[in-house]
């Protein structure tokens, strides 16, 4: 009838259309449609990495030729060595390291604390003062830059390590949420028996919880360390001297050569060590994040 | 205790509001002491200051002659030309970056969330170039941009023969555009790729059962159910993108004074309002005003989250009353 025929009208719906040849005909080309924007999307992506890893095997003049080439005619290992040995690239990396153990365990330790204190510890007051460190993430850094910069240069606290050691103590309002979120899902149990047991709130904190907490222990101190390894604004601001540079701020700057020409294929070549630790550092804390929220919430990949 | 005696007591209790003792509670405030101490000294305690700060005309060395002229910063701030034109450059800028830094990675992430092989290997390297560090990042766009040996001229030149777009100088925010793109498309597309795996296949499969074609089911199952991550998203963008400020300096800036790569000045095309804050700061040693112009920018930013905040009573879904 009409009305049947209207409702079945579409004839793309049928069952005898779908599976006609027509049809899987059409599904392949939306599946090689599919994969091939993908996979351009892909390239996209890849494609300047490709590009740096490349160019830092130029020669200098291969780098500027025209037209450019992707892979260059001989790969010059030798930038890699003469960063590392001649321009003393872990002189950098030793500085780096510095701030990283002076604001990584710190950056830990506290969050781990606050976080603790917020997902086990009942006290008035805790709700607002959860909520109040939520929305301490809306303010920007610079905001609490500057009158920092000013307090230190008073301080005479300029060209020195300490604001890093202060800031990890201080803790992060991201990690500890991270924290709370992660304690707040072990039993209740748990407590009860190391309070039977004559366990100090503290002690419950570092014995029990904290050693259990590794996959966030993890993603924090990975977050941490890449911000410190990534972060030019603060280092560039606070750590002037030349001698004090930082890795993050001599990648930006380059290597010169004696008389005072840029050494760019030099350049790409640190700046490729300097990308490889994030990397690496990334597909660890993956597999850390997967594997906690696989702990916290039963859910497993 | 019966057990219905034990259940009335405890609601009892819950209703009196359960009296802590202090002896038990100063845990709470002992371990969390770290975060309070750091978030009096390092976020309230220089949020105050440089309120204050922007009451005078504090120049980072004037202590003793320190004069509070209360509101003239602000005034001036208001009227300076150099503000406003850095303040529209930033504001034209993000409203060509918000929406394509929403939309790209969203249909990125539509697309890898059919059914294709590889899907955890394709979701990881487009999330890579999040972890490149800026400096790195800074030396691949000089490169491959360059207007002499740059393969984006290459490319150019492919197309039209002998043209070589001198993309550094004369067209920055394209520069900018496509490496902010590149940098943080791969982290959105990660979160839009959770959401869209979040949506219940039951509802999608009875909608397809009810007759939806492709088309329908995406625009009234699928996008309303992925309405909080959208808003999560835009509300994320809308704070920070106005604050963008280091990538113009490091990737343009041109005359590389003392001090390194910071006190560099991009072209006038990319010259955004935080760039001006950090000149009036920095360069010009004006400190109070500085913070002025920052405070104007965070109630700008602010009331902006609020307005987009009131709209999402209208279009954003949730599963739970919100209210």
């Amino acid at each position: 009838m009409a009305s049947e025929r209207l409702i079945k009208s579409s004839l793309t719906r049928t069952k005898s259309f779908k599976s006609s040849r027509y049809y899987r005909f059409i599904q392949g080309m939306n599946r090689t449609v599919l994969y091939a924007i993908i996979i351009a999307g892909a390239i996209a992506v890849v494609f300047p990495l490709a590009w740096l890893f490349m160019s830092s095997l130029k020669n200098d003049n291969e780098l500027i030729s025209w037209p450019p080439k992707l892979i260059p005619h001989l790969l010059r290992w030798s930038n890699y060595f003469d960063v590392i040995v001649k321009h003393e690239f872990f002189n950098y990396v030793k500085t780096t390291i510095i701030l990283e153990l002076l604001f990584c365990p710190t950056m830990v330790f506290s969050s781990a604390m606050s976080g603790y204190g917020f997902a086990r510890v009942k006290a008035p007051g805790r709700n607002v003062l959860f909520i109040v460190m939520l929305a301490s993430v809306m303010i920007p850094g610079i905001m609490t830059f500057i009158p920092q910069f000013v307090v230190y240069s008073r301080l005479h606290l300029v060209g020195t390590y300490w604001p890093w050691l202060l800031w990890g103590l201080a803790g992060n309002a991201y990690n500890i949420f991270l924290f709370r979120q992660f304690f707040a899902s072990f039993p209740k149990d748990l407590e009860d028996a190391a309070a039977v047991d004559g366990c100090s709130p503290f002690r419950t904190f570092w014995q029990i919880f904290l050693p259990n907490a590794r996959p966030i222990i993890a993603v924090v101190s990975i977050g941490a360390f890449n911000w410190v390894w990534g972060d030019y604004f603060n280092q560039a601001m606070l750590l002037q001297g030349g001698d004090k540079a930082t890795l993050a701020m001599k990648m930006v700057s380059g290597f010169v050569n004696p008389m005072g020409r840029q050494l760019v294929t030099l350049t790409l070549a640190a700046n490729v060590i300097y990308v490889i630790p994030m990397v690496v550092l990334f597909f660890i804390a993956q597999k850390e994040i997967v594997r906690g929220i696989g702990i916290a919430t039963g859910i497993k990949g | 205790m019966s057990t219905f005696q034990q259940m009335q007591l405890a609601w009892r209790e819950r209703k009196r509001g359960e009296r802590i003792p202090w002896r038990k509670a100063k845990w709470f405030y002992l371990f969390i002491s770290p975060w309070i101490v750091g978030f009096l000294i390092f976020t309230i305690g220089p949020i105050i200051a440089g309120v204050a700060m922007s009451f005078t005309n504090f120049d980072g060395m004037n202590i003793n002659t320190l004069k509070f002229i209360g509101l003239r910063n602000y005034a001036t701030a208001i009227g300076d030309p150099k503000a406003i034109d850095s303040f529209k450059r930033v504001m034209t800028f993000s409203m060509i970056t918000l929406p394509i830094n929403m939309i790209t990675p969203f249909l990125a992430a539509v697309l890898l969330t059919r059914r294709i092989r590889g899907q955890g290997f394709f979701r990881t390297l487009f999330y890579i170039p999040s972890v490149i560090p800026l400096a790195a990042a800074v030396w691949i766009w000089k490169i491959m941009f360059d207007n002499n040996f740059g393969v984006v001229n290459a490319a150019v030149d492919m197309i039209s023969p002998g043209k070589a777009i001198h993309w550094m100088t004369d067209f920055p925010m394209i520069v900018l555009i496509l490496s902010g793109l590149w940098a943080a498309g791969g982290g959105s597309a990660v979160m839009y790729m959770a959401a869209l795996q979040s949506v219940p296949k039951e509802l999608e499969e009875a909608s397809m059962i009810d007759g939806a074609g492709t088309i329908q089911r995406f625009f009234y199952v699928t996008l309303p159910l992925i309405t909080p991550m959208i808003f999560y998203q835009l509300i994320l963008a809308v704070i920070f993108i106005g604050q963008i400020f280091i990538e113009p300096i490091l990737l343009f800036g041109r005359d590389t004074g003392v001090g390194g790569g910071l006190s560099a000045t991009p072209p006038r095309s990319v010259y955004f309002y935080m760039i001006y804050i950090f000149d009036s700061v920095f360069k010009n040693m004006l400190y109070g005003y500085g913070f002025a112009l920052l405070l104007l920018l965070y109630i700008f930013t602010l009331t902006l989250t609020i307005i987009v905040f009131s709209t999402a009573r209208f279009w954003v879904y949730y599963e739970v009353d919100q209210s």
